[in-house]
């Protein structure tokens, strides 16, 4: 447990200057929920969108040459893996919550009565789309360059994004999603555990394969 | 006596190239120069030796542990130096003990200060803003600061100016004068280890080619000079990276082959230099 808070203390260290892109985000998030008088889309876009900034800490990686650094430190592999997943886990859920409570403010200034069940919900299944994000790439980047995978890895879901965007407004296929949106709505408390657990669940299976390719690489 | 470094039989393969059965030991409180041309495979095996490739075969101990099965172990006694500082630029010279003192049971804050004080790095300056030889010496004082038994140098020299690598080489030199601690240092830069050397592997193209004491590698080889037609078909069958020139020749020769030799040729002690340029010639010629 010492190692895993040592790795994921370290990982801070070397993220802190990233932290203020993550202000500028929150700060966009509130100027678009504020303008589209919708604070929950300020939810959906930083916890979102934290998910790839958390991720650039394989740039910072690459560029820096940490591997060298890791390579000479007494912090089993897998221990390292697991505290690039949490911190980045963590950074989601650190700027997904203060997008909440910025919700909260837009939501009190602008008189628009969004109930508290409904921001629970909102950042729960946008924690469950940047656990989703990371799960998918967080093993290619252990395992490959992050500049030769950045691009070809990162297009795919815009272009799938704006897909179920474009489809969802065009047919009625949201309707089928019906029993889930009662359940969201009647339970929302227990809903949001289990998408967070989901999440996070996911976050453990890539982990389990980010360490297996990440082992594969080294053999190569 | 105890071995701080053991590498037995150790392959790793690449498209392109291999180490091939790499064997060596470095007995605890010496110094090791690690020396091969650039791509000969000395960085390959120290990346082995860390775990930062998974070797193909062979076995490697650090101070009597598995360097693989117990690194956590073994490697809270491992101080570590590549060629280019290994911390995220922005950091600050003080921040780099920071980071580092919550792995070691043994960190010595106050200790890596001294250091610091002593290489003369200034501890509010940021990573990006030290010269090469600056971000040498931060690394030789992290290394440091754990109390490492052994150290592990991998071209700590190269691309330095030469006071800056006279300056790291007296640190080094200070350093083992202490007693207790091993050193493996590789570089290509021979005449570092002229200097401070005990015993020497040489390696190239993935092969140990020697390994053995400073002294015995200078008895193992000699070198020999002749004119013009004293590089006869005996002399070529012996000769180890023979170059010819129109006023006579010179090669290594290994000191078992010496005696047979023609009269009027002369000999002389190698430098390290002489063996690793011969031995590397001679591989090319293959």
């Amino acid at each position: 447990m010492t190692g895993l808070l040592n790795a994921i203390r370290l990982d801070h260290r070397i993220m802190r200057a990233r932290y203020p892109m993550l202000l500028l985000l929150l700060a966009i998030g509130v100027a678009v929920g504020t303008l589209s008088a919708s604070p929950l889309t300020t939810i959906v876009l930083v916890t979102l969108i934290t998910a790839p900034i958390g991720g650039s800490y394989f740039a910072v990686v690459e560029t820096s040459r940490l591997d060298h650094l890791y390579g000479t430190l007494p912090l089993k592999r897998a221990t390292a893996e697991a505290g690039i997943y949490v911190h980045t886990a963590l950074l989601v859920a650190a700027n997904g919550l203060l997008a909440g409570l910025a919700a909260f403010g837009i939501d009190i200034l602008q008189h628009l009565h969004v109930d508290g069940g409904s921001v629970a919900v909102t950042f729960a299944l946008a924690y469950l789309g940047a656990c989703v994000y990371l799960a998918l790439l967080y093993p290619l980047y252990l395992a490959v360059p992050f500049s030769k995978v950045y691009i070809l890895t990162n297009v795919p879901f815009y272009v799938v994004a704006v897909g179920l965007i474009y489809v969802a407004k065009r047919t009625d296929w949201l309707r089928g999603l019906a029993p889930i949106a009662d359940f969201y709505q009647h339970h929302p408390g227990g809903a949001c555990a289990l998408t967070i657990a989901a999440g996070l669940a996911l976050l453990a299976i890539s982990w389990a394969g980010g360490h297996a390719a990440a082992n594969a690489a080294r053999r190569r | 006596m105890a071995d701080a470094l053991r590498v037995m039989g150790l392959c790793k393969s690449y498209p392109g190239f291999a180490l091939t059965e790499v064997s060596f030991s470095l007995p605890e409180g010496y110094i090791m120069g690690f020396v091969g041309r650039n791509g000969a495979g000395k960085t390959t095996t120290i990346k082995c030796v860390l775990d930062m490739l998974a070797r193909d075969g062979g076995h490697i101990e650090v101070l009597g542990h598995d360097a693989i099965d117990d690194q956590v172990t073994v490697k809270q006694d491992l101080g570590v130096v590549f060629d280019q500082p290994f911390y995220p630029p922005e950091w600050k010279v003080a921040q780099v003990g920071q980071a580092l003192r919550p792995f070691y049971a043994r960190w010595d804050e106050a200790l890596f200060h001294r250091h610091i004080d002593r290489f003369g790095l200034p501890a509010g300056k940021r990573v990006r803003e030290l010269s090469r030889g600056m971000g040498m010496k931060l690394m030789l004082a992290a290394a440091l600061s754990h109390h490492a038994r052994l150290l592990i140098l991998d071209e700590p020299t190269s691309g330095l100016d030469p006071v800056a690598r006279d300056d790291v080489l007296d640190v080094l030199a200070d350093l083992i004068s202490g007693g207790g601690v091993s050193v493996l240092f590789s570089t290509h830069i021979t005449a570092d280890l002229e200097r401070i050397a005990d015993y020497i592997t040489f390696i190239d193209a993935g092969r140990v080619v020697f390994t053995g004491a400073k002294d015995d590698l200078a008895d193992a080889y000699r070198m020999i000079h002749g004119g013009p037609g004293q590089a006869t078909d005996q002399v070529r069958r012996r000769a180890i990276g023979l170059r010819s020139t129109e006023v006579g020749f010179s090669a290594l020769v290994r000191s078992a082959d010496r005696a047979g030799l023609p009269p009027g040729i002369t000999d002389q002690a190698p430098s390290i230099d002489d063996v690793l340029i011969h031995i590397a010639r001679q591989g090319d010629a293959r």
